[in-house]
């Protein structure tokens, strides 16, 4: 059954399908969550939010027109407005990932030398994400870890596909810029090796 | 294509196809330009980084997790929409627990007079045609001619308005002890399901 059955059906009041179209989306949202909230005191809330977003999904499904956007977009519309609404609402930002003790999976082998490498690394490259201008910070996770095309990520941002390009361009060479230092450390030269 | 045009080119390259017209220019330009080229390593190595710190969720309990919140806040919201499987836990562990011992018992009463019935069936040996109470008053198997009484007095071939031939209802009375024994438990089982099903509505 594809996603506008499920929609049309669930419409028609059968609810108890909305749990297939959330099984579908999870994951990803789930993970567009994490990408987004600045800090990971944040981890249990990121599924508060996920949650938070299939509910105000699932409220305003009358509303949702499949013309105007896919189903997918539109969910990560409702994901990245509730994130930045309890971004405003925490106010605490700042709170870098190694305070927070967060070490997150990522898709490396995960030996101990691996392991302590990939956390550095992790830090490295969401510190200088998370020093980016929300609108870049935005379009470069929507571009690199979830996927989407320039005329989603328009939709979902409500910018031009050209805006979105600029985005994205400016966000890369700020991250580029931030990560350069370290090119040259040994920590780098190691991972590579290990590689 | 001039030095700083890939420059340029260099924050969006990664978007473009392998075919593209665009990124083929860049890719014979890092060829023969080492200033270029060198740009182009700095950049490539950036994006490696970003991608390679790509969270990546392994755990299934947390999905099922939100996917169960989500549904039971809707289910809390809009009680009405619950499946009617689900309503069922509604109702209280005592009460589900009486319910099935009724319902278990009409079952056993259903089996016992079941089996006591074909048990019995020999002794009772029950004649349909003497116990309806309808008997044959006319055929139309005739020729359609009123016959002369016969000797006893009667008619032997009544002519009816009817195409075919004669039904006869065949309804045996309720009487003897499996029979009641069938009728009860069946009536009890109807009415234990009944109760649960309104129950299960106006509780949920």
């Amino acid at each position: 059954m594809t996603d506008s059955q499920l929609i049309r059906e669930i419409k028609d009041g059968n609810v108890q399908l909305y749990s297939e179209l959330v099984s579908r989306y999870e994951r990803k949202i789930l993970a567009f969550i994490y990408h987004m909230l600045k800090t990971s005191r944040l981890e249990a809330m990121s599924e508060d939010l996920c949650q938070e977003t299939f509910y105000k999904a699932y409220r305003s499904l009358q509303t949702f027109r499949e013309v105007e956007a896919s189903f997918s977009t539109w969910l990560y519309t409702i994901a990245r407005n509730t994130v930045l609404s309890e971004l405003r609402k925490q106010k605490n930002g700042k709170v870098s990932l190694e305070q927070s003790g967060y070490t997150p999976q990522t898709a490396f082998e995960t030996l101990p030398e691996q392991t302590m490498l990939r956390n550095e690394k992790v830090f490295m490259v969401r510190d200088a994400i998370n020093n980016l201008p929300e609108k870049q910070r935005s379009a470069l996770i929507l571009r690199e870890y979830e996927q989407l095309d320039y005329q989603e990520i328009a939709n979902i941002l409500e910018q031009t596909v050209s805006s979105v390009k600029s985005l994205l361009f400016r966000a890369r060479a700020s991250v580029k810029t931030q990560l350069e230092p370290y090119f040259l450390e040994p920590i780098l030269e190691e991972y590579e090796g290990m590689k | 294509m001039k030095c700083e045009e890939v420059q340029d080119m260099l924050g969006t390259y990664w978007d473009f196809s392998e075919d593209d017209s665009d990124r083929i220019a860049v890719d014979v330009h890092l060829e023969t330009c080492s200033s270029c080229s060198e740009e182009f390593n700095i950049w490539r190595e950036s994006m490696t980084l970003i991608h390679t710190s790509a969270i990546r969720l392994v755990d299934p309990v947390k999905t099922s997790r939100i996917r169960s919140s989500v549904m039971d806040r809707i289910y809390s919201d809009e009680a009405w929409r619950i499946p009617i499987p689900d309503r069922v836990y509604s109702i209280s562990y005592r009460l589900r627990m009486k319910m099935t011992v009724i319902i278990a018992s009409c079952l056993a009463l259903f089996m016992i007079g079941f089996i006591y019935s074909i048990l019995s069936e020999d002794s009772l040996s029950l004649k349909g045609d003497n116990l309806s109470g309808l008997f044959p008053a006319a055929s139309a198997l005739g020729d359609g001619n009123i016959d002369s009484p016969n000797n006893s007095g009667t008619f032997k071939f009544v002519p009816v308005a009817s195409i075919s031939d004669p039904f006869f209802l065949k309804v045996n009375p309720i009487q003897s002890f499996p029979d009641y024994l069938l009728a009860i438990s069946l009536l009890g089982l109807f009415c234990a399901l009944l109760i649960m099903n309104w129950l299960s509505r106006i509780r949920a």
